[in-house]
């Protein structure tokens, strides 16, 4: 019945306007290098301030679904991806432009990404009301472990530097510490400035972090254009070409292990969907019988990282909408725009709003579908909008800026986005990850008082407190994903370590 | 040991992070006598995390430096001076909005931006773009979704009041 009624919700122009309108700007900004979802959604959050909760969730639902595609865009036609979720499509896509297949390689793109999508909506609908159900039974002690879960993924998001996603994650966790303590009502971190007794807020801040802080470090960079080289296929008209049945039913193995990958992916904290594109990429390339065409444009290596990261996108809206813990940097931020209708994410929302939570549901499936529809006609516009002098968007992006920030708070809000432009623009100059940052702001106040919650509970027992099955159980997975990293970079610098000496005494054998 | 760009961030976020570590021993409250876990408690594990965290990536730099020949790194130009501009432009933004609502600010702002950061000159593209853009942000902003943006004082007040209701 309330499957039913969240479909029921859809049937109003206001939300199918809102719906087309997320798609469509989703899809924009995903074509645009350097716009992301996060940065999309960070930057539009204030603009749904005056619409109707539901209305502004789905526009931001539609926006995220449909970003994660629009990357491919320009990763298939410039090898360019429009945001890091495309990165393995450039690699393959551009192979196919290249050949004058353009088209096909979009085809395949935004088919693998709307299956994707689809499949993981399944998921979406069997696993969330379990998930809030048994969450419902948690207490602090396991609001702790989940928002440590949350954390740990911090190291699988940071590819690049653990140690420093590490460092970046603790900072945001210290600026969820700033303002009066929830439980004693201690000042902290104020510096005598009544603006910081409230606390960092997170839309200023997710504003300044992603999108402002991109505008400086282009400017700062000198990068006066987006795409660099624009020859060939944006003088060609470029047009969307489904593939045939048969390429279809050739690739429906990989897109339903790719999707289903993808959903696994998403739905654990922090890990999404760039980790899942790559992840499903890498599968295909070892689980095809013949490897041969990978990394010189072959299909299966379009529609595995695609399916994998829709469907990581919606996964990642499981434990949001379940627990309350963010599965990505998007789903934190998105935290925002439950906090602006006065909507806080988890069980009991769940419980309470349930026709608010699966009107979502069917949103996210339509939006998907969207993606599908509205690809035809709006790539080879997002194609050239790439070419916009970079100048007209960073000027329209630093007004929008200071406008959501003015709308969301006041002056102070706009100087606190402002400060946080210059510490993503540090950051960023200096190798920080900005996703563990967001994490750990929006995770702070979880972990905290639940962790003191529990121990008032628990009379200051630490060990009666983490050693609650549940709690321990999420507490060692969390453990486990913090320490993955490095026990696999270690594993693999030792073998490679033996191999070589292995390599040296055979040659030392036969000299 | 090659003193590089590389070692400027954690020896600096070590340093805060011992300062702020010192702001922890002001977190007092009445009600926190019968917690173990106090106000200062969290923040300062979290500092504690940071200071280890920092002196590893410290230390792994230095053991990379001893072993590794010095590399001069991407050489990467930056324009501290753009940006320094578009931050004032900013800051100049936020205050003028205030004064004189958002329409004028706005348009003012982004002639700025274009002129100055970006070094503009064609007087029609850096007269048209904002106006257009200024337009359709009145719109959305005003028009659309009815945001209680500034609207100045005095004189602007007037203008402002006009156009938006």
């Amino acid at each position: 019945m309330e499957i039913i009624a969240g479909w029921q919700l859809l049937i109003s122009p206001e939300i199918a306007l809102a719906l087309v309108l997320g798609v469509t700007v989703g899809l924009m900004l995903g074509a645009l290098p350097g716009m992301d979802a996060t940065v999309g959604v960070a930057l539009l959050l204030p603009v749904t301030y005056a619409l109707e909760p539901l209305t502004a969730l789905l526009f931001f639902v539609s926006l995220y679904a449909a970003a994660v595609f629009g990357g491919s865009i320009t990763a298939i036609l410039f090898r360019i991806p429009g945001s890091t979720e495309a990165i393995m499509t450039a690699i393959e896509g551009h192979h196919f432009t290249a050949r004058g297949e353009a088209g096909v390689a979009l085809g395949i793109s935004v088919a693998a990404s709307a299956t994707g999508g689809l499949i993981a909506c399944l998921g979406l609908y069997l696993a969330t009301p379990y998930l809030a159900a048994a969450a419902l039974e948690f207490g602090p002690a396991e609001y702790f472990a989940l928002g440590i879960l949350g954390l740990s993924c911090i190291s699988s998001i940071s590819s690049n530097d653990q140690l420093k996603g590490l460092a970046a994650g603790l900072f945001g966790l210290l600026l969820g510490t700033v303002g009066l303590d929830l439980i004693t009502g201690a000042k902290r971190f104020d510096f005598g400035a009544n603006v910081l007794l409230t606390g960092i807020p997170l839309v200023p801040a997710s504003i300044g972090l992603f999108a402002a802080s991109e505008v400086f470090r282009r400017i700062v960079r000198r990068e006066s254009t987006l795409v660099q080289s624009v020859a060939g296929p944006t003088q060609e008209r470029v047009r969307v070409r489904l593939p045939k049945l048969a390429e279809l039913i050739r690739l429906r193995w990989t897109v339903l292990r790719s999707s289903l990958l993808g959903l696994a992916i998403g739905i654990l904290p922090g890990a999404g969907a760039t980790t899942a594109a790559i992840i499903g990429y890498s599968v295909e390339t070892k689980v095809a019988r013949d490897p041969k065409g990978f990394g010189k444009g072959r299909a299966e290596g379009i529609a595995a990282p695609e399916a994998a990261n829709n469907a990581a996108a919606v996964g990642a809206m499981i434990p949001l909408l379940s627990l309350g813990i963010p599965g990505s940097a998007t789903t934190a931020v998105l935290i925002g725009a439950f906090l602006i209708h006065n909507l806080q994410p988890g069980p009991l929302l769940f419980m309470r709003s349930s026709d608010l939570i699966y009107g979502l549901f069917a949103g996210i499936t339509v939006a998907n579908l969207l993606v599908l529809g509205l690809a035809f006609f709006t790539v080879r516009l997002f194609a050239r909008l790439a070419l916009v002098p970079y100048p007209i968007l960073a000027t329209a992006i630093l007004s929008v800026c200071v406008i959501g920030s003015l709308s969301f708070g006041d002056v102070n809000a706009a100087g606190l986005m402002l400060a946080f432009a210059c510490i993503g623009l540090v950051l960023e100059l200096a190798g920080y990850p900005l996703a563990p940052v967001i994490l750990g702001l929006v995770l702070s106040p979880i972990i905290e008082v639940s962790i003191r919650r529990a121990l008032i509970m628990a009379n200051d027992d630490m060990l009666a407190v983490l050693s609650r099955p549940i709690t321990a159980t999420i507490l060692t997975i969390a453990l486990v994903f913090l320490v993955a990293p490095w026990l696999m970079r270690t594993w693999h610098w030792l073998t490679a370590d033996l191999s070589t000496a292995a390599g040296k005494k055979r040659k030392g054998k036969d000299d | 040991v090659h003193v590089t760009r590389e070692f400027v961030a954690p020896t600096g976020i070590a340093a805060a992070a011992i300062f702020l570590l010192y702001v922890t021993t002001g977190f007092r409250s009445p009600y926190a006598q019968s917690e173990i876990f106090g106000p200062a408690s969290f923040p300062r594990a979290i500092l504690i995390g940071l200071i280890a965290v920092s002196f590893i990536q410290l230390l792994r730099l230095v053991m990379r430096s001893t072993t590794e020949p010095p590399h001069p790194g991407p050489s990467a130009q930056f324009d501290w001076l753009r940006f320094t501009a578009a931050l004032a432009a900013l800051i100049g933004y936020i205050i003028l909005i205030k004064f004189t609502g958002f329409l004028p600010a706005t348009l003012t702002f982004q002639v700025a931006i274009l002129v100055v950061v970006f070094g503009w000159r064609d007087l029609r593209m850096v007269l048209g773009v904002p106006a257009g853009l200024t337009f359709l942000y009145f719109m959305i902003f005003v028009r659309l979704l009815d945001l209680p943006l500034p609207q100045g004082y005095g004189w602007f007040r007037q203008l402002s009041r006009v156009l938006y209701f």
